[in-house]
């Protein structure tokens, strides 16, 4: 493919139309004889036809993780032999006997183990992948649902330049700076939400600002924070701060 | 190569115009509704679901550039969903062959010998290449104006709308970012 020199404006929007199909027939079918006759014009019609098909595709190829997203995983983890799947259902159930012992048996944990074994990731929002919607922010979901947080981080901040009130981005930067053991930065972004009983992430905010600050073994601030929780785990998290 | 096909019940009439005109649902409705037969065809050819995601991924934008290319005609017995699972079957094939899987595989029916789905040529994709790489340097402004206005189709009108432009700036700041692509994409010195 070659650079086939200026285009200008106007020849430019006629390419365009015969490409994008916005032509009538008419002027298309003139357009096309003109196609073999002008070596000029067949040259630009064929370097736009590709330089627009390449933006497209990078385009599309960029939404593909969001469309994946929505299939269907009846196979997810798959490509296990029938043997080796035996053994890995005696090894889960192994697993889950010494977890099970290990659980009646500590009759006391660290605050640092009560954050490791309650600390869960946020899941993220469900991405509905619209074209004319919020595609970064969504993209950016993508990647935070893929454990890539620094990448989700990129893709919030720049939005968070425009949105800085925003209380779903500030919630999900938190989520991810947490996510990524940040504690200083998940505490500045999840305070807004854990401070604002209006905000759709007033629970989860107060759940996960409890669980940093028991990590760092303030049990009492902690303790403030998850009582503001709905998390399922409040109560049996609480009860094993006061045993400690 | 022409491709040939039949219209597939599930989808609406006009689904090559959307698939054309980058229609977001039917996009994405073709892309989930193929998946799951090519990952099952992947996953019992020596592949994993990651085997079978990529390679289905590039499956879909071959399709979806022989559709753009008006390479695909829709008369034949086939459907869209049986040709997309063909070219990624195609793709899968020639990867077990080009790889050392092709020693352990156990295929046994897989004589695919008409569903090449690269229908640029070298030279072209390399251009294609070079101008997706290109893209995704260039500034958010540019790339945000000409993913509305190609990939989109929004109107000069709706893009002025949305960065608070006139339209004649919209019509400019397209044309400038356009060139600026096609600078980018060939270099002057590799210009005659």
């Amino acid at each position: 493919m070659k650079y086939t020199g200026n285009i200008s404006a106007d020849e430019l929007q006629r390419i365009e139309r015969f490409l994008t199909g916005e032509m009538p027939e008419e002027e298309a079918a003139a357009f096309k004889a003109e196609l073999t006759t002008n070596a000029d014009l067949e040259l630009k019609t064929s370097e736009l036809r590709m330089l627009l098909l390449g933006i497209n595709e990078s385009v599309l190829k960029d939404r593909l993780p969001l469309y994946h997203t929505a299939v269907p995983t009846p196979h997810a983890g798959r490509h296990i032999f029938p043997m080796a799947k035996k053994w890995l259902v005696a090894a889960s159930i192994a697993l889950l006997a010494v977890v099970a012992i290990w659980f009646f048996v500590s009759k006391s944990d660290s605050s640092k183990s009560l954050y490791s074994r309650y600390y869960q990731p946020d899941p993220g929002l469900p991405t509905v992948m619209s074209s004319t919607g919020d595609y970064a922010f969504e993209k950016a979901m993508v990647e935070y649902k893929n454990h890539e947080y620094d990448k989700a981080l990129q893709g919030w901040n720049t939005l968070l330049k425009t949105r800085s009130e925003n209380d779903t981005l500030r919630y999900f930067i938190g989520a991810a700076y947490l996510a990524k053991n940040d504690d200083q930065q998940a505490i500045k972004y999840l305070g807004s939400s854990a401070a604002d009983t209006s905000s759709g992430f007033y629970g989860e905010a107060n759940w996960y600002l409890g669980l940093i600050y028991l990590k760092q073994g303030e049990k009492l601030k902690a303790a403030e924070f998850i009582k503001n929780s709905n998390h399922t785990n409040r109560e049996a998290v609480l009860k094993a701060i006061h045993q400690q | 190569m022409t491709q040939t096909f039949t219209l597939h019940p599930g989808y609406p009439d006009n689904w090559i115009s959307k698939l054309k005109a980058n229609d977001d649902a039917t996009l994405r409705e073709l892309y989930t509704a193929s998946f799951p037969r090519v990952e099952m065809y992947v996953l019992n050819n020596n592949g994993t679901s990651d085997d079978a995601k990529d390679i289905y991924q590039e499956a879909f934008i071959a399709v979806w550039r022989n559709i753009q290319l008006d390479k695909v005609e829709l008369t034949g017995a086939d459907s869209l969903q049986g040709y997309l699972f063909r070219v990624a079957q195609y793709k899968w094939l020639d990867q077990l062959r080009s790889s050392k899987r092709k020693k352990t595989n156990t295929l046994t029916s897989l004589e695919i010998t008409d569903d090449a789905p690269d229908l640029v040529d070298s030279g072209d994709e390399e251009y294609i290449q070079s101008v997706q790489e290109n893209y995704l340097k260039m500034g958010e402004p540019c790339k945000d104006v000409l993913y509305r206005f190609y990939f989109l189709k929004q109107s000069l009108r709706d893009i002025a709308s949305f960065f608070s432009w006139t339209e004649a700036t919209a019509k400019n700041n397209k044309y400038r970012c356009l060139q600026r692509l096609r600078e980018l994409v060939i270099p002057k010195n590799n210009r005659p």
